[in-house]
């Protein structure tokens, strides 16, 4: 009865999006004047039928009901409870019911969040979105219900995919679609802001929160599917420009974008055009990433297995939204006059060009990314764009954007002083040499091409960084004024200022991480019997034992891995091969040494069998500085979160507030 | 369904009446809350001005700017929110919920009940105690596992589990079982033998050294095992021990009385042992060629320490042990004033394939 009364409410969560998409129209031509009030109450009521939805659903992997079909292809009555439930998002059906609640929880955000916004404005942003919400609840119900039955049930469930029982995995998809699905209040807005024909400051400002929550969800999200990838998939490689990992990425650097033209939009009455278009491709992208990871178009480790006739229709969603969304664009995107003027060096001007930076970078990985599947599509050969397309594609631009950073944080708005700034900056730039000099003299074997990638990542990661830090010296006017001002100053600046800085700091120390660990990662694999070693990075890895231990719904082989260098033992490693019965397949779980920055990586192999007795393969990886790479953006993500609080944005959004 | 129906209704009720509310209430000014929004931006920029954050004519621009919007605002909230009939708002909920009702009935299945997994073991518990012959394998093996307690020591029980787990297709559970059999009764060759069938058909149908040992183990308890003889002579095919195979496979063939189906699969095996023999006769022949070429190639240019290591590799793997004797007494001599190199031959000769 519950499951049934959960495919009750995602019914009634699609008819309610669709009555709110009426009632909004019915208001906007004019049927019936008033009405589109409605649509507000609608939200709320909607965001809950598709809560009460996914609670259904919940409770069927809670209580293994292998009578929904979801449950009986993706859980097992010995799977861990965090694995239960996180089962209920690990299939595309599941999934698509998490979209939609995030969908539709985001429209009932903007009801209760958005007492300020004109009337007028909010119900067409509301219409959108429940548009949105009809499209997608529509999918889910009529193609995807993950509270279909089976009559009879099967006597036991076939299992999640062993790689996704991971406690990072279980998190990873929620954050990223509140990110991918967060955009959709952005996409909405513009739409809205189209058709109302009123794009100005407010705008900019109403729009900006949602863009930064979005971003902060997708950078957490994108870090943590790094990290799994990273001591999941055995291979010790956080990003493989794989396909799907490109369609998380894509939405992430249009948001970017977006949040930096904001700005300018919002300060300066500028670039509203360019604006309102990236805010409608931000949420295109989230829908071809869900298209390409849906669609069976893609084979990779992150996407679902679904058959091409869904992708179809999410094809057609696809074009429905984003193709209606940029007509509109295209017949109002004349009418949108630019306020704000401002001379070739101002702050404005270095926010441009690093918006357009982004763009070229955003596109570069939209080729990649696409180009390989309309090649297939048109010749039927299957050619695959790896990492050196991006190298030389991607990193360059982005290497720009990145020189640029420094100066747009310390360039005044309309009419700037290069001469000004560059004096300001010669510190920060003189500490990023040094910083490199260092660097390369401490790294020893290194090929020329290395080097040079090396070199440059330390220079720009370090230019970042301690551009991002003369900013805030400058603001606060540190070694100008006495400490104390320096200090006052300090926390008179907005949240939104320190977050900023902090998200920039973030960007430095994740290409720290990135290039160093990218270029001096060492390895060595061997054959090993009980008690023999292998060296790497002048670490002795001794195999101590292999012992077999039995997990909630796995039996594994534990690798006892001994870790010593000149000064005696780092620490016990213990890598496991599992082999899950429910599925018949074995997965390798990597144990990491935790160095403070570094990471020392142990994966246990496949035992080859010798007259001597079992020998085992042991992988042992060095990654210097590789925990940079994950900090780095948390850090980004808390300077977004701290900009979030800042009393301007919070403004934008809520009405509420202590009257000053 | 009457619960269904309630529930339904009860949800269906809530979530619109909880709309019409949110409806109904006191809308914002407009006009008030731009007003209060100008207010608070004018006195965050007199507080940045204050600390100096931000430059007196910067902020003076701001404040234009905002006043700007606030007439805009003003002029734009003339207009007065027009009232909606009640009437017009509960016409409106009752279609949403006729409309979620009919979509429920072409998309849900309102007679099935939830099936919790606790629930349906507790049914099947109910079940095997008065018509446990009427169950199926799984729910059977389900419910002997929760009385595991009851009979750890007893190798009946696990005999029987593992038989129940291994038709319900558990193969990997129902070796488990069979081994703990086989450690309560070593001497049960039955027991050998099923945790050996077991581990096979994990293995989809390749037995592999741990199924292996366990036929071993079954038939030297008992060595007319049938399930041991057949298993142990499939074993023997794919070691490429034909003769060894084709006894074993006879004498079970003999054992089984005619019409016995197992006859048939017997028979079969034997079919498949001498297309296996012909099969790997001319294997072998082209692998001694190329063993012969390596070898051919290596009298004319000695110096190739790898070639030297896998032809030394080769005649092992063939089991051919005067070859390799010769060829160890040739990289004797080829190497003779140089012993690190024909150390590392040796070192990669002995080294399993594929190890690095």
């Amino acid at each position: 009865m519950i499951a049934e009364l959960g495919t009750f409410c995602l019914g009634l969560a699609f008819v309610l999006c669709v009555a709110q998409v009426l009632l909004v129209l019915a208001g906007q031509f004019k049927v019936c004047r008033g009405v589109e009030r409605f649509s507000e109450g609608l939200s709320l009521s909607a965001a809950l039928a598709a809560a009460l939805a996914f609670a259904a659903l919940l409770y069927a992997f809670v209580v293994s009901d292998f009578s929904v079909a979801n449950v009986a292809h993706n859980s097992h009555t010995l799977k861990p409870m965090l694995y239960k439930v996180s089962g209920a998002w690990g299939s595309h059906e599941g999934s698509m019911l998490l979209w939609c609640v995030i969908l539709l929880a985001y429209g009932a955000l903007i009801t209760l969040f958005g007492r300020g916004l004109p009337e007028s404005l909010k119900h067409k942003v509301l219409g959108v979105q429940a548009l949105l919400g009809a499209l997608f609840a529509g999918f889910t119900l009529f193609s995807s219900n993950p509270l279909a039955r089976i009559d009879p049930a099967p006597f036991e469930g076939r299992s999640l995919n062993p790689m996704l029982q991971d406690p990072a995995l279980a998190f990873h998809p929620p954050l990223l679609y509140l990110g991918y699905v967060g955009l959709s209040v952005v996409f909405s807005f513009a739409v809205a802001a189209l058709i109302e024909g009123r794009l100005d400051r407010s705008w900019a400002r109403w729009v900006r929160p949602w863009t930064l929550a979005a971003w902060v969800f997708l950078t957490l999200g994108i870090a943590l599917g790094s990290f799994w990838a990273y001591y999941e998939l055995g291979w010790g490689g956080w990003w493989f420009w794989d396909p799907v990992e490109n369609a998380s990425f894509m939405p992430w650097l249009a948001a970017t974008a977006l949040l930096h033209s904001a700005i300018v939009m919002e300060k300066r009455d500028a670039l509203k055009s360019w604006t309102v278009f990236l805010a409608l491709l931000a949420f295109t992208f989230s829908m071809m990433g869900a298209f390409l990871v849906r669609s069976g178009v893609l084979t990779s480790v992150h996407a679902f297995a679904v058959d091409p006739q869904r992708g179809i229709l999410l094809l057609i969603i696809l074009f429905i939204t984003a193709g209606a969304g940029f007509t509109l664009y295209a017949l109002r995107a004349g009418s949108l006059n630019s306020g704000g003027v401002f001379a070739n060096v101002s702050r404005e001007s270095t926010l441009v060009l690093n918006n357009l930076l982004i763009f070229v970078a955003l596109t570069t990985v939209c080729l990649g990314t696409l180009y390989p599947l309309l090649m297939e599509a048109v010749t039927g050969q299957a050619i695959s764009v790896g990492e050196p397309y991006y190298v030389l594609s991607f990193v360059p631009a982005m290497g720009v954007a990145m020189l640029l950073l420094p100066f747009a944080g310390l360039m005044a708005w309309k009419r700037g002083n290069l001469k000004v700034v560059w004096k300001q900056l010669v510190g920060a730039a003189g500490l990023s040499v040094l910083l490199a000099v260092i660097g390369l003299a401490l790294t020893r074997d290194l090929t020329a091409l290395k080097g040079l990638s090396l070199g440059i990542g330390f220079l720009l990661g370090g230019w970042v960084i301690f551009g991002s830090v003369q900013m805030l010296m400058e603001r606060t006017q540190v070694f100008k004024v006495p400490a104390k001002d320096a200090w006052k100053r300090f926390k008179a600046l907005p949240l939104a200022t320190h977050g900023m800085v902090l998200a920039h700091i973030g960007l430095g120390v994740f290409v720290l991480g990135a290039v160093v660990e990218t270029n001096t990662r060492l390895s060595a694999v061997d054959n090993l019997r009980i008690g023999e070693q292998i060296t790497v990075a002048g670490y002795q890895v001794t195999l101590k034992d292999v012992n077999q231990v039995p997990g909630p719904n796995y039996d594994a082989d534990q690798a006892v891995i001994t870790v010593r260098n000149a000064r005696g033992q780092v620490c016990e490693a213990r890598p496991e091969r599992r082999f899950y019965a429910a599925s018949s397949s074995v997965t390798t779980e990597v144990a990491l040494c935790f160095r403070p920055v570094d990471d020392l990586y142990f994966v246990l192999g496949e035992p080859v069998m010798t007259p001597e007795g079992a020998r085992w393969q042991v992988r042992a990886l060095y990654h210097p500085l590789a925990r940079l790479v994950f900090f780095g953006p948390l850090l980004m993500a808390l300077g977004g979160t701290l900009s979030l609080f800042d009393r301007r944005l919070r403004l934008g959004v809520a009405a509420k507030g202590k009257k000053v | 369904m009457l619960l269904f129906s309630i529930l339904s209704a009860i949800v269906t009720a809530g979530l619109l009446g909880a709309a019409l509310l949110w409806t109904r209430r006191q809308p914002d000014d407009e006009r008030q809350t731009a007003r209060e929004d100008y207010a608070r931006f004018v006195a965050e920029m007199d507080r940045r001005v204050a600390n100096g954050v931000i430059e007196a004519s910067l902020a003076h621009e701001e404040k234009l700017e905002a006043a700007r919007a606030l007439l805009k605002a003003d002029a734009a909230g003339e207009g007065a929110r027009r009232s909606v009939s009640p009437l017009l708002g509960l016409i409106g909920a009752f279609v949403i919920a006729g409309g979620a009702l009919g979509l429920y009935l072409v998309t849900g299945k309102p007679e099935l009940p939830d099936q919790p997994y606790q629930q349906r073991l507790d049914a099947w518990m109910a079940q095997a105690e008065t018509q446990p012959e009427t169950m199926a394998s799984k729910p059977l093996s389900e419910v002997l596992k929760r009385k595991a307690a009851e009979n750890t020591e007893d190798p009946q029980y696990w005999m029987f589990l593992g038989r129940l787990q291994v038709m319900s297709g558990d193969y990997y559970d129902g070796a488990k079982s069979f081994r703990v059999a086989v450690t309560k009764a070593p001497d049960n060759a039955e027991a050998w033998s099923n945790m050996g069938e077991a581990l096979t058909l994990m293995n989809e149908g390749k037995s592999g050294p741990d199924a292996r040992t366990a036929f071993e183990e079954a038939l030297k308890r008992d060595p007319n095992d049938l399930s041991g003889q057949y298993y142990m002579g499939k074993v023997l095919i794919a070691e490429g021990r034909f003769e060894a195979a084709r006894a074993m496979l006879g004498g079970l063939r003999e054992q089984l009385p005619v019409g016995d189906p197992r006859r048939q699969a017997v028979e079969t095996e034997l079919a498949a042992l001498e297309q296996a023999q012909t099969v790997d006769a001319q294997t072998r022949g082209q692998i001694a060629g190329m063993v012969a070429g390596l070898e051919a190639r290596l009298a004319d240019n000695q110096e190739n320490p790898d070639g030297w290591a896998r032809l030394l590799r080769s005649y092992r793997v063939l089991g051919d042990v005067a070859s390799e004797a010769r060829v160890l007494a040739d990289i004797e001599r080829v190497y003779q004033k140089r012993p690190e190199i024909k150390a590392s031959i040796i070192e990669k000769a002995n080294r399993p394939v594929g190890s690095q």
